[in-house]
């Protein structure tokens, strides 16, 4: 009897880690990144970490029982988790919403305190992407399919329903409009009082925020077709289909459109001519290109899902490159001032701060 | 390993029955209905041999070297492995299908929250598994036609836990677990098996089953991913359709809550059968 007891609850405790160790219960992707110049935020699962951009240190607050990071939340709560890019407002908010299985709250803190100052509770699905701030408005694409419009002060304005599933894309304005990607196929232009101006049925799901510039926005789907779309009135300028998916948000210096792809466990890296589509060069990665890269005057940076941080020059020449022992990169890397963020999922630490010729000028590690 | 032998294919199966079906809870139950049939001989050999197991514990034989031995294990032991021996039973056949069970639904759970693709990074390790001659057999199965996946399913998402909110109550009700325990308590009760003697291991085993089964099965539906729910309930209902499509449902448990009641008809005692 003994025997059968031990074995049964052993049989019961195996199965409990098996199945905890699925990683279904809580959420679990990239890190989100944004910074106001002095601080990074870093949202990063159970906290959103402020991290001085200066050093990578991460700041403190003092407290009744002595000095604290100012995270939020300040004690760790598995309820929450956080993964959006923290969307900053001009009268320093910090919004995001929680991504986890069983809190569904969109918060806006006070980012040195830490302290809530309001929340939207009536969601029923998990934050996964940023917020637009636009004006006096925050527009917040939710778990639900719905694009939300806040005020400064929490009040709900309107919800526009995008789609039947959740959205994970950023909405991205050109001050007139804004423009949401959804996994459902389309983008929508929507003005700031919550009306569609128009809409675009793509070939399949976009993950990355499209890209505008000069009344052209660039739209990568998961079928790897590289779209020009008329912001005015969604019209197709043109489509280029580029070999595998593409995952991130292509950028554009108003010449060319450069935009990685991941091809199963491979990637590849274009530059695409920005007026008509054609490809100007490639460049076969032996890793998977997810995220967006970055563009600096002189340089493009793109991260790969071994680890590796590529350096080109505009015209493919390869000009530095390193690498973060076993780590993924999918988080699109951040310019912040003179150094580049990077932010690793599987690393020793969590953030690393580049400067615009490679040399790592600091990590950061939650303690 | 374990993704390629057991999480891809199911997983890929479950999307090509959603890709015909439409709908990610009806793929979840027809799949459980697919898995259930797929394990049935399992399932039936583990019937088999559990009743040969009650067979012999009722068999005369057996009570006496109980009796005969009870002040000396090792004794008991060894008559009791000569026992085995004789009948062709072994100990462990009526627990070894259960337990190759185990895997199936440790790779079922993995497969649902892998399709259902909650999160981008999600998303990506699913797209990565789709068999690229998914979309052969049907165009629905294509990536731009499976892509994004319907995770809502009557009232719930089936990539979260579920529990609907009434304004007036400050928590949500867990409708989903709450059947899921009923379901599997009933599912216990009904297919357990009658014991020659209360007080022996498997009636011990049987009776602990039956109480912790129902709680553990609730605490998972409550934590994980409906869809998982979903699969606990279907599979309980099927369990208990195959326990009564082999004749070995007990009604008289149901509402019985001590060990199960001692068969009516007299067991064969001796010779092997």
């Amino acid at each position: 009897m003994k025997f059968n007891r031990v074995f049964f609850f052993a049989l019961v405790i195996s199965l409990s880690i098996l199945l905890t160790a699925c990683g279904a219960a809580p959420a679990t992707n990239w890190p989100g990144l944004a910074t106001d110049g002095t601080h990074v935020y870093l949202a990063d699962g159970q906290y959103i970490y402020n991290v001085l951009l200066s050093d990578g240190t991460e700041v403190t607050m003092q407290t009744a029982d002595g000095p604290v990071p100012a995270r939020f939340p300040i004690k760790a709560d598995t309820k929450k988790s956080f993964f959006a890019v923290p969307a900053l407002t001009s009268d320093g908010q910090l919004v995001i919403g929680s991504a986890a299985a069983s809190d569904h709250t969109l918060f806006s803190i006070d980012p040195v305190s830490g302290a809530v100052k309001w929340t939207f509770l009536g969601l029923k699905s998990p934050w996964l992407a940023g917020a637009l701030v636009l004006d006096n408005a925050i527009y917040a694409p939710a778990g639900d399919g719905k694009l939300y419009a806040f005020s400064l002060t929490g009040e709900k304005l309107w919800d526009f329903q995008a789609a039947d599933h959740a959205l994970w894309t950023a909405p991205v304005t050109d001050g007139k409009l804004i423009y949401l990607a959804t996994l459902n196929h389309e983008v929508y232009a929507i003005n700031p009082a919550g009306n569609k101006v128009w809409s675009f049925e793509f070939d399949n799901g976009i993950i990355g925020a499209p890209t505008i510039v000069d009344g052209t926005l660039f739209v990568g789907t998961l079928s790897g077709n590289l779209y020009a779309i008329n912001a005015a009135d969604g019209s197709q300028k043109w489509v280029k289909l580029l070999e595998g998916g593409i995952w991130g948000t292509p950028v554009t210096d108003g010449t060319n459109v450069y935009v990685g792809t991941v091809n199963g466990k491979v990637g590849k890296f274009y530059a695409v001519n920005a007026s008509n589509g054609q490809v100007v060069w490639s460049k076969d990665d032996e890793g998977a290109i997810a995220a967006g890269p970055l563009l600096t005057a002189d340089q493009v940076v793109y991260v790969t899902e071994l680890g590796r941080i590529q350096s080109l020059d505009k015209s493919g020449a390869p000009k530095w490159q390193a690498t973060i022992e076993n780590a993924k990169l999918y988080t699109p890397p951040f310019l912040a001032g003179d150094v580049i963020l990077i932010a690793p999922m599987n690393a020793k630490f969590l953030l690393a701060a580049y400067d615009l010729n490679g040399a790592q000028k600091w990590t950061f590690t939650a303690k | 390993m374990w993704d390629l032998l057991i999480v891809n294919p199911f997983t890929n199966m479950l999307l090509l029955i959603y890709a015909f079906v439409g709908n990610f809870g009806v793929a979840i139950i027809l799949f459980t209905i697919f898995i259930r049939l797929l394990t049935h001989p399992i399932m039936a050999q583990q019937i088999k041999s559990s009743t040969a197991m009650q067979q012999l514990m009722a068999s005369d034989e057996w009570l006496k070297i109980q009796e005969k031995y009870k002040g000396d294990k090792e004794k008991l032991a060894q008559e009791q492995m000569r026992i085995y021996s004789e009948r062709g039973v072994s100990p462990f056949s009526s627990c070894l299908p259960t337990l190759i069970q185990f895997p199936i639904l440790i790779g079922f759970y993995q497969s649902i929250v892998r399709a259902i693709g909650a999160t981008p990074l999600q998303l990506l390790s699913l797209v990565r598994g789709i068999y690229p001659g998914l979309e052969n057999i049907t165009p629905a199965a294509s990536l731009s036609s499976l892509i994004p996946i319907h995770s809502q399913f009557l009232w719930m998402n089936l990539g979260q836990p579920e529990g609907i909110k009434l304004s007036f109550l400050p928590f949500a009700i867990p409708v989903l677990a709450i059947i899921v325990g009923l379901t599997t308590f009933v599912q216990t009760k009904l297919t357990m098996q009658p014991s020659a003697s209360p007080n022996d291991q498997s009636a011990q085993m049987n009776q602990m089953m039956g109480l912790y089964m129902p709680v553990l099965l609730f605490y998972f539906a409550l934590n994980f991913a409906s869809g998982l729910a979903v699969y606990f309930i279907t599979s309980n209902l099927l369990g208990i359709a195959q326990y009564a499509a082999l004749g070995k449902v007990n009604w008289n448990n149901l509402f019985s809550f001590g060990p199960a009641k001692k068969p009516e008809v007299k067991a064969k005692s001796g010779k092997r059968s």
